[in-house]
């Protein structure tokens, strides 16, 4: 923000509130619109302005950080920590973790035959919808073709009635002149 | 109908979280119930030393019995296994030696709730992290109404509470984020339960002249109450308010209210007044234009219903749910979840004295409807009727 905007406030109507009742959402739709609609150069990047020194910064930590007994205990574990795969396996119960790890594996593997189960169903309904597809896709390519037949067969119809109402109006003139030709 | 209310911590020393909850609730209930506090002789929340002296005391009219903390906390030790379990794969027994670590362990207690269980109609554990709620709840499931005062941090994932939450009899919860997060953490769709709260103590005077003229604080500020400590985002508060005083020039101050755990950055706009009574402290909102609520984890802000029942808008963290989620229904504050929202919510209120008068009212309305004293004690009341027809 630059020096002319300093000390800023919102002008009436930047944001439109219904003071009568007031809709938060709405109003935070609003202000999260107009950040958006800020040009990427104009987006403010939010720098600190001081390093928090905590003074005891939690009360754990505070614990954790002081006093001799703390320091060996730091150095201790620091030196025991190459060997700690090897306490860890004497100290804890290595049989109940197998079984553990085994019962844990025992369930991935049954969620995956479930899983690939799912997937030979699904591949399955793919694949006959897939066969679905087809025939409909040749069901509408016959109904072209008989569609295009009927046409031309129903062009053929006019004709012919065309011709028949031809053929029917000459013989009509000609019933007329023979009669006119008996009566003479 | 004779109630025990259970928590770590009991006493009028202790001025805010679950346990001022449950002495409010517990004095407020006893016009009704026949009640008792069954606590810690704790009075330290990291170590839990036993400090108040054992057996019964009267508290605001209250028998308070208090059982001795067998164990104190080594918070290296509690520090690591909690590490252990939250960043690694492991067993129900890491969880449950977490449990114990975490105390206060008062097995006394638990005895005392076994051995007498058949002298109370309900016992009303507040706050599930801990022992006593955990090893309570498991003592008396049946009579057992847990009150989790959960926030979203990552102990609430530890599989031995997905099972706590489906054993009480009755869960009051604190908001319906609260609520929403338990039930899909744990399906415990089916316990009964309700949102309740609690309520806040407003005292009959307070006077904003009175809080300017003793702390010499002149012109507009905002106001932060609470611990000041990183775990309430008081550190991004600090930065924030910093930046947001050097972009925008406004020339206003932030005063904190609370003991602090953390190093305050010397600024002539920043006030830190330490802790103060409760006169003072609505005296100090009174005087504000309006109350920052910067944390990240809470169950119910009991600050910001104060807020509110002060008419007092509210600017809150909205990487809270909590806080989100009450700032929305109440209509009643604005969230932020970086700088830019941060100031352009901030700049908004502060530009507008008609907004903050409309939306503190209906703070005021959210907190009249929601939290009375009156509401919160028929909510329990109801809820006891409810698991009595039950049975």
């Amino acid at each position: 923000m630059n020096k002319e905007e300093k000390g800023r406030k919102y002008k009436e109507g930047e944001i439109k509130i219904d003071y009568e009742n007031i809709d938060v959402a709405n109003i935070m739709d609003q202000i999260k619109k107009k950040i958006a609609q800020r040009p990427k150069g104009a987006r403010k990047e939010f720098r600190r302005e001081y390093s928090p020194a905590k003074t005891s910064p939690s009360v754990l930590e505070q614990y954790e950080t002081s006093g001799i007994k703390a320091k060996m205990k730091r150095i201790l574990l620091k030196l025991t920590k190459p060997f700690s795969p090897l306490i860890k396996l004497l100290i804890f119960p290595v049989y109940a973790q197998f079984r553990e790890t085994v019962l844990i594996l025992d369930q991935t593997n049954r969620r995956l035959d479930f899983l690939s189960a799912s997937i030979d169903e699904v591949d399955q309904r793919l694949k006959r919808a897939m066969e679905y597809t087809k025939l409909l896709h040749s069901l509408s390519h016959n109904i072209v073709v008989e569609l295009t037949k009927l046409k031309i067969e129903e062009e053929n119809l006019r004709l012919k009635t065309r011709i028949m109402e031809k053929d029917f109006e000459f013989l009509g003139k000609r019933e007329r002149a023979v009669e006119k030709q008996i009566l003479k | 109908m004779k109630v025990a209310f259970v928590c770590q911590r009991y006493g009028m020393e202790i001025s805010g979280g679950a346990e001022l909850h449950c002495r409010w609730v517990a004095e407020h209930m006893r016009k009704h119930w026949e009640v008792e506090a069954l606590t810690t002789r704790a009075f330290d929340y990291i170590t839990w030393k036993n400090h108040y002296p054992k057996g019964l005391e009267v508290i605001n009219g209250i028998p308070v019995r208090r059982f001795s903390v067998s164990k104190t906390r080594d918070p290296v030790k509690f520090g690591r296994i909690q590490k252990f379990i939250v960043e690694n794969e492991h067993r129900i027994e890491d969880e449950l030696r977490w449990l114990e670590e975490e105390g206060p362990s008062s097995p006394p207690l638990i005895q005392y709730i076994k051995d007498h269980q058949d002298d109370y109609d309900y016992f009303v554990f507040f706050s599930y992290r801990y022992y006593h709620s955990y090893w309570g709840i498991h003592a008396v499931p049946q009579k057992g109404i847990l009150v989790p005062t959960a926030e979203k941090d990552p102990v609430i994932q530890l599989n031995i509470f997905k099972d706590l939450f489906r054993m009480p009899r009755a869960i009051v919860y604190n908001s319906k984020e609260e609520r929403e997060m338990i039930n899909a953490l744990s399906c415990n769709d089916h316990i009964p339960g309700d949102v309740v709260g609690v309520g806040a103590e407003i005292p009959s005077h307070f006077s904003s002249q009175k809080f300017r003229k003793k702390y010499r604080i002149d012109g507009d500020y905002v106001i932060y109450i609470g611990r000041i400590d990183e775990n309430k985002g008081c550190d991004e508060l600090f930065d924030f308010f910093l930046f947001f005083k050097r972009e925008t020039g406004l020339p206003i101050k932030l005063v904190l209210i609370g003991s602090t755990i953390l190093d305050i950055p010397p600024h002539p706009d920043i006030h830190h007044l330490g802790f103060l009574s409760d006169e003072m402290k609505f005296s100090a909102l009174d005087g504000s234009l309006l109350l920052v609520m910067p944390s990240f984890f809470e169950s119910l802000s009991m600050v910001t219903l104060e807020a509110w029942a002060a008419e007092k808008p509210v600017l809150a963290n909205g990487r809270c749910d909590v806080l989100k989620g009450q700032c929305l229904r109440s209509n009643a504050g604005f969230f932020y979840e970086n700088y830019e929202e941060f100031e352009e919510a901030l700049t908004l209120l502060l530009s507008s004295p008609r907004l903050r008068r409309a939306m503190g009212k209906n703070g005021r309305q959210y907190f009249m409807h929601h939290y009375t004293w009156e509401t919160i004690e028929q909510k329990y009341l109801s809820l006891v009727e409810r698991l009595e027809k039950e049975e």
